[in-house]
């Protein structure tokens, strides 16, 4: 099997790789998800429908309160805490960025377990886990290795709980180019129409449900939308350095042209998801024998 | 045996949502009533025995209706009540030991003269009476007594500005420990008479303006003529005298709806005006010979807005908790140097705190975010006091410094819904936060005194009335 989706050091332009990263996960999720100016703009849940979509997730996997529970990618940890604290779930969370779990951490009141890892090669042993959440977070590895793996801690009628971006046409195109929303939305890696269950039946999952959440990336554009004009509105004369938290982000800028130019991205975005060629999906499967 | 008859044939798709009390809109008697959802919209049907049937829109989004229940915040106790429950709601008031709220906001209507005559006027101003100074201190006192600490008092009428001691009044209530002292008023005195607005303005209270539209239709439609010219002054002469303004307008399918967008460019840009309120015209005082399947509801003003301007989408709105949640949703929005417009339920997912059904097994709520958050979203807020600030400022994942100065940038919009004798809801009016303070002592929420026959009582009772020796009389409109 090919990886066409391979990932490595330097992909994507102008993205710098943070130390401690495995070369194995795509740059750009990790540099830029991990830094402060990211929940400044996004909030503590990065992937579109954050929480209410989680919870819908969870509640639709059937897992019963004691069931074990990897969070694959973690970030910040808001899903895990939720998972652990209002479903009862033992829940590992893993992310590749040691920062980020660390931040994760120390946000946790209790329940989870935290651990840095490498998503392709994960420190626990076959079948460990009842179910594995993967929320924006497959489409950043490698297809089939980072399936197989998944799969390979999933006990035998388990499930894996994956959200993530579904991207084609020629608008997808236009924005896979373009330096911060490429990486900010992953369409770069983005699955294409039908890849899914592709994957999944290779990977020794059966896709079991499936839902649209595309509507969510708007009301997360408009959200991040919102964030930065509202930054760039009081950043003058004030201690916010958004120069600053960009450049940690990785992005260099907030985006060219100021304001006005974040409004061209984000509707360009919006029109993406309005004529069908940029989709968020939730899905929950089941891993096969 | 009983003959067999025909079923009454029901729009398809409709659900009986659930059962509530209401009153008929000819005899004010309380009967049963039904809350339906179809077509989008949530209707109220109910059978008088002697009336018959009746059915009116409650909301204009069905699914909204149902989804709204997730922001219906526990009541809080008021300090005292006034009356025991005898007949059940909504004949009890009040307020009795069966509502479900405190109140946020009292109302005192000091006289029932007006200097306009409006078509659709609610309080069906005109002759009747005036109160007297002692009588609104000892109505003051009583809602110091009752809140302990309240947050708002407004002055209503009839039209409050041309009561001869409406000053007087508003001093006793900046006297007492009542955080926000309004006034409701249509604005004319304001513009014509810049001596005794000289006077009124040195008392800085905060400015509910009746203000409809920018177009001379508009008023002459509502308010019977054309005020545009007028509305204007007052509010040119309210930002000399920098007195903060709500805007409010009557919203009436048909008339001004097409108005709520520019409305609200126009008052992000006045000096004076600090928020737009959007008020469903309510058909229970004068003039209610209307359709009540087309009545504005909160979903069909937020359209409105939405499809009138740029800023507000009618995502941007979120329900006001502390009452019944389909009675009210606000946004506030910050202002920039630069003429930026930002809604900030879109920077802060306000949406997600205020969910009450979830946030019971949510951990990590702050409370303090909650505290702040609450009191922003509340009937009796106040664009420009401080919860919006220690919102924010609490709100750690958006730690902007330069937030600070948060209370004079805000700009707030909000959309109320009374209820009408069509759309009166036992469940709405027990968890009112807005009251209507009484000469007897009583505080009766706002909805349930304008429709079930608590307004009528208290006119009869007050303009039969000799206290203080002093005469009733109607005053002459101001020129």
């Amino acid at each position: 099997m090919t990886e066409p989706m391979a990932a490595g050091p330097g992909t994507t332009p102008g993205l710098a790789i943070v130390e401690g990263i495995p070369a194995s996960v795509t740059a750009c999720c990790s540099t830029l998800y991990g830094s402060p100016l990211a929940e400044l703009l996004v909030g503590e849940s990065f992937h579109p429908g954050g929480l209410e979509s989680t919870r819908q997730l969870l509640a639709a996997s059937g897992l019963r309160p004691g069931s074990r529970l990897l969070d694959a990618g973690c970030g910040l940890g808001a899903s895990a805490r939720v998972a652990a604290a209002e479903f009862g779930l033992e829940v590992d969370a893993v992310d590749a960025s040691a920062g980020v779990v660390s931040r994760a951490a120390a946000r946790d009141a209790g329940g989870v377990c935290w651990a840095t890892a490498d998503l392709l090669a994960l420190p626990f042993g076959d079948a460990t886990f009842d179910a594995v959440l993967a929320e924006c977070v497959l489409s950043t590895l490698p297809r089939g290795a980072g399936l197989a793996e998944l799969r390979r801690v999933t006990r035998r009628g388990g499930r894996l709980v994956v959200s993530d971006v579904e991207a084609d046409g020629a608008a997808v195109d236009a924005l896979a180019g373009h330096p911060v929303l490429g990486a900010a939305l992953c369409v770069t890696d983005a699955w294409r129409d039908g890849e899914l269950e592709e994957r999944l039946g290779a990977a020794g999952f059966v896709l079991e449900r499936r839902w649209d959440r595309s509507a969510s990336i708007i009301d997360l554009v408009d959200r991040v939308e919102a964030r930065i004009r509202l930054a760039v509105a009081v950043a003058n004369g004030s201690s916010l350095d958004l120069a600053g938290l960009a450049a940690a982000a990785g992005i260099g800028d907030l985006g060219a042209g100021g304001v006005d130019g974040v409004r061209r991205l984000a509707d360009q975005v919006r029109d993406a998801v309005r004529g069908g060629d940029l989709r968020y999906f939730a899905a929950v499967a089941r891993a096969a024998a | 045996m009983l003959p067999t008859l025909p079923p009454r044939p029901r729009p398809e798709g409709e659900i009986l949502h659930e059962t509530t009390r209401s009153i008929c809109p000819e005899c004010r008697k309380v009967i049963d009533a039904q809350v339906l959802l179809r077509d989008g919209g949530a209707y109220m049907r109910k059978r008088c025995p002697e009336h018959g049937w009746f059915e009116g829109l409650v909301y204009g989004d069905a699914r909204a209706y149902v989804e709204q229940a997730k922001f219906n915040k526990p009541g809080q106790a008021p300090a005292r009540i006034s009356t025991e429950s005898v007949n059940g709601c909504p004949l009890d008031c009040g307020i009795c030991p069966e509502h479900r709220q405190h109140t946020c906001l009292a109302l005192i209507e000091v006289n029932t003269a007006c200097n306009l005559d409006c078509p659709v006027c609610f309080a069906n101003a005109g002759a009747g009476f005036n109160l007297t100074v002692p009588e609104v201190e000892a109505m003051l006192d009583r809602f110091v007594e009752l809140e302990g600490h309240p947050e708002v008092v407004q002055f209503s009428g009839g039209e409050p500005t041309i009561h001869p001691d409406l000053l007087e009044m508003i001093k006793a209530a900046q006297q007492r420990a009542i955080t926000h002292v309004m006034v409701n008023t249509n604005g004319l005195r304001i513009a014509n008479d810049p001596v005794w607005f000289a006077d009124f303005a040195a008392l800085r209270p905060l400015i509910y303006l009746q203000f409809d539209g920018l177009t001379d239709d508009t008023y002459r439609t509502i308010r019977g003529e054309p005020l545009l010219e007028t509305k204007l002054r007052a509010l040119e002469r309210l930002a000399e005298a920098d007195l903060h303004v709500i805007l409010v307008a009557a919203i009436e399918r048909g008339v001004n709806e097409h108005e709520a967008g520019p409305l609200i460019e126009f008052g992000l840009k006045h000096p004076a005006v600090r928020g737009v309120m959007f008020q469903p015209v309510t058909h229970s005082g004068r003039h209610p010979d209307h359709d009540p399947m087309r009545r504005m509801t909160v979903p069909d003003v937020l359209r409105a807005v939405e499809s009138g301007g740029d800023t507000f989408r009618v995502s941007d709105f979120v329900p006001i908790p502390c009452c019944s949640p389909t009675c009210s949703s606000v946004t506030y929005a910050y202002l920039g140097d630069e003429g930026e417009v930002i809604p900030l339920t879109r920077v802060l997912e306000v949406d997600k705190y205020l969910d009450y059904i979830t946030n019971r097994t949510m951990p990590g709520i702050d409370r303090d975010v909650l505290h702040a958050l609450e009191g922003l979203w509340s009937a009796g807020s106040v664009p420009g006091n401080a919860e919006g600030e220690r919102f924010v400022c609490a709100s750690c994942d958006l730690d902007l410094p330069a937030l600070t100065d948060l209370a004079r940038r805000v700009f707030m919009v909000q959309v109320r819904d009374f209820l009408d004798p069509w759309t009166f809801d036992v469940k709405r009016a027990m968890k009112c936060c807005i009251g209507i303070l009484q000469d007897d002592g009583r505080m009766i929420p706002f909805c349930t005194y304008n429709t079930v026959g608590y307004r009528e009582e208290t006119k009869a009772r007050l303009a039969a009335r000799r206290r203080g020796g002093r005469p009733i009389r109607v005053l002459e409109p101001a020129p």
